[in-house]
């Protein structure tokens, strides 16, 4: 019991820190609003071998509701855009990390998360707002896309593997499904 | 820090969708202009250079488009207020007009056309 609270907590923490990260991503001008660089999936990333997949989606959850917030795009069509993407990406991710965990490092789970959000953006755009022309954003975004997964999950890889607080919250993890 | 074999075989996946999707959208662009034509269920491409004919079928019945020395219009349509006739001959990339009626749309696409025009939010 005690450590399920422990690990709501981080859970809370996590969120916390991807609304951090939102804002932080509010500040770069973009040229189209669902364009983004992807900060806030780094808690997720990070979290994917210390959190249960239930735990996962309710932490893209807060991401979700939390970036349309400061955004201020809760109730707009950006919100929709936003929500497919961010739960495409957590999906591949949670997949790619509990069947190819051998094979992959963060790094590639990130760049499939991201391939997965801007994927599931792209057929909205396709098939809601810009018709055959949605095919021009593609070559931007999976590049733009790529490159910043390649960094976060280099980032989330040192990260996780020199953070003590992550060491702790694998060990807590580990205590609590054993 | 090592990056493991997976993650290189990802990595090539991603750089090939890109290149994947990067060729046939830019190379599309540099081409001469062309009629696109859409009506339900079907989508055709023209050259502007041949002079012809094309009878495109929608819910009410054909709409008749004519391409003429580079320049195209709609000749005639089965709806009532025919503004698609009376929007005359469509002479640059970028123009377009459509019989909402007969659910035809008409546009020429190509170069020197602005893609998109502004994005604004």
């Amino acid at each position: 019991m005690k450590s399920a609270t422990r690990n709501y907590d981080t859970l809370a923490l996590l969120g916390a820190c991807s609304l951090f990260l939102s804002t932080l991503e509010f500040l770069i001008p973009k040229p189209i609003p669902f364009m983004r660089l992807g900060l806030a999936n780094l808690p997720i990333l990070v979290s994917l071998c210390f959190l249960s997949p239930g735990q996962i989606i309710s932490l893209t959850v807060i991401k979700i509701v939390g970036q349309g917030l400061v955004n201020g795009t809760l109730f707009s069509y950006v919100f929709l855009f936003s929500a497919a993407g961010s739960f495409a990406s957590s999906l591949v991710m949670l997949v790619s990390y509990r069947f190819f965990k051998k094979s992959l490092s963060l790094v590639g789970i990130g760049i499939l998360g991201s391939l997965a959000s801007n994927g599931a953006q792209l057929f909205i755009s396709r098939y809601l707002l810009f018709g055959e022309s949605a095919w021009l954003l593609a070559p931007p975004f999976l590049t733009l896309g790529t490159v910043t997964a390649l960094i976060l999950g280099l980032f989330a890889e040192g990260f996780t593997a020199s953070s003590r607080w992550v060491a702790r919250q694998v060990a807590l993890f580990k205590e609590g499904s054993s | 820090m090592k990056l493991k074999k997976g993650d290189w075989a990802v990595l090539f996946l991603a750089l090939s969708l890109i290149a994947a999707t990067a060729v046939p959208v830019y190379r599309r662009s540099g081409r001469e202009a062309h009629l696109v034509l859409e009506a339900p269920g079907l989508t055709e491409v023209y050259s502007l250079s041949v002079s012809r004919e094309i009878r495109v079928p929608g819910p009410l019945g054909e709409t008749v488009v004519v391409i003429d020395n580079g320049t195209v219009r709609v000749k005639d349509s089965p709806c009532r207020d025919k503004l698609c006739v009376f929007s005359g001959t469509l002479n640059n990339a970028g123009e377009w007009t459509a019989c909402l009626p007969n659910k035809v749309f008409v546009k020429l696409v190509g170069k020197g056309e602005e893609e998109v025009d502004e994005v604004s939010y």
